[in-house]
């Protein structure tokens, strides 16, 4: 059940980015996108309540839910439903009826990108995720063709790639932190970093990471998923 | 760990490549002239690679070569070939407005390299590294990255932003090839790409920019400040 609806909020992004591209007429396009974001929402409806306190994994573990990204992908798919909604009528006030099919496609790839981020198990793969949210968000602020949008497309991109690559460098930092734990190579997943964390040195993320492992082990809910 | 256990010759080749790596990013600082800032890029590049492989070699890790020659490829010839034709498009030569003189950067630089060597050197006593090539790999890494920060608020010429984006995320590379060479292949594959990609939107926008706001100087966007 949890398996399908998690299969059902990702794939129907995906399908209306094919969709638009394939088809490339506005209104099926403007369509396509109100339904799939429909789908979306609905389909995160649920999830909180159907995920328990452990997290569940799918397709050998890349696939992860828990609460927090439960919530998150709700938030998301909130804003993804209204947003699309209002897209309708804002881009037909914009009268780029011959591009739009672009517009869609891309709004329907950043609504995948952003679905899909929370989900990752894979720590590397998270931050691709996020990588691939800002690339295609570039677009879409520079989609209309004045200097103004050009501007904000610039300011968008240099303030979030430096932001992305701090991100890259605090992933660095954690598996080797964890490299003296398990080793030169392992898998970067959520679990295994949260099971590494009380044995870690403090000295990188004293205040984050290790106190929180410290407070969820003392609460008994690692021995959980370890 | 393979800096643990590192012989004399390895440690003082890494050391080598490393400051080499660092000196060539002063060599941006200390420019006013793109093409400049272009070769110390692409010989850093160069450097990184002969880096990934020396970590290759004396680690046992074949699948490095195949990154030192990725990186070669990537950010050694086709990232340089790709900004320069930017550049002679643009038919731009040199920063004419500067907010800080290169002699006052250089300066301001070296107090970064101070910084970052005083953190480094903290945090490789608490994991008992402190005679080893990660005190001088963590100097790098993060002094690249404040360097890279500081020519992304100084320089207001869209190619030396680019060129910022790229030390920041060179200087990660760095780090993470001496310090956690046994990181799964796929995430440095994929950092190779989305800088490809990066630069291809760079190209966008560049051009862009300059049909819409007329100049690619970053002074002229300020239709929309807070």
């Amino acid at each position: 059940m949890l398996g399908a609806l998690l299969l059902a909020l990702s794939l129907a992004p995906l399908v209306a980015l094919v969709g638009c591209l394939i088809v490339r007429r506005p209104r099926i396009c403007e369509a396509l996108n109100v339904v799939a974001s429909a789908v979306s929402f609905l389909c995160a409806l649920p999830l909180p309540f159907l995920v328990d306190g452990s997290p569940s994994l799918f397709w050998s573990d890349y696939i992860i839910i828990d609460r927090t990204s439960a919530w998150v992908i709700i938030c998301t798919s909130i804003v993804y439903f209204l947003a699309s909604i209002y897209a309708v009528g804002y881009m037909r006030m914009l009268k780029e009826d011959e591009r739009l099919f672009r517009f869609y496609a891309l709004f329907a790839g950043f609504g995948l990108t952003t679905l899909a981020g929370p989900l990752m198990n894979s720590v590397g793969i998270y931050w691709i995720a996020i990588e691939l949210t800002t690339l295609v968000s570039t677009f879409l602020v520079a989609f209309e063709r004045v200097a103004e949008s050009m501007e904000a497309a610039w300011k968008y991109i240099m303030a979030v790639s430096a932001g992305i690559s701090l991100a890259l460098l605090g992933t660095v930092l954690f598996y080797w932190c964890g490299s003296f734990v398990l080793g030169p190579t392992y898998q970067m997943t959520w679990a295994v970093l949260t099971d590494a964390a009380p044995k870690m040195n403090p000295t990188l993320f004293d205040p984050c990471v290790s106190a929180r492992a410290r407070r969820l082990r003392d609460q008994g809910r690692i021995g959980a998923h370890a | 760990m393979l800096i643990q256990h590192l012989g004399p010759l390895a440690s003082s080749l890494f050391s080598l490549l490393a400051i080499a790596s660092l000196l060539l990013s002063f060599v941006m600082l200390g420019s006013r002239w793109l093409k400049n800032y272009l070769y110390a890029f692409a010989a850093e590049s160069w450097i990184i690679a002969a880096l990934s492989a020396a970590v290759g070699y004396y680690g046992n890790y074949p699948e490095l070569y195949l990154i030192a020659m990725l990186t070669l490829l990537f950010r050694g010839l086709l990232l340089p070939y790709l900004i320069w034709r930017i550049i002679r498009r643009l038919n731009v030569g040199r920063e004419i407005h500067v907010i800080l003189q290169p002699s006052t950067s250089l300066v301001v630089g070296a107090f970064f390299v101070m910084f970052a060597l005083s953190v480094s050197f903290r945090v490789a006593t608490a994991f008992q590294l402190e005679m080893t090539v990660a005190v001088l790999a963590l100097t790098v890494m993060l002094s690249m990255k404040l360097i890279g920060f500081l020519m992304l608020a100084v320089r207001h010429e869209a190619i030396s932003q680019i060129l910022g984006l790229l030390v920041l995320e060179n200087g990660i590379f760095l780090g993470s090839q001496i310090l956690v060479p046994g990181m799964p292949l796929l995430i440095e594959l994929v950092i190779l790409f989305d800088l490809l990609i990066i630069v291809a939107c760079f190209g966008v926008l560049v051009g862009y920019l300059l049909t819409h706001v007329g100049s690619t100087s970053t002074l002229d966007l300020k239709r929309l400040v807070g």
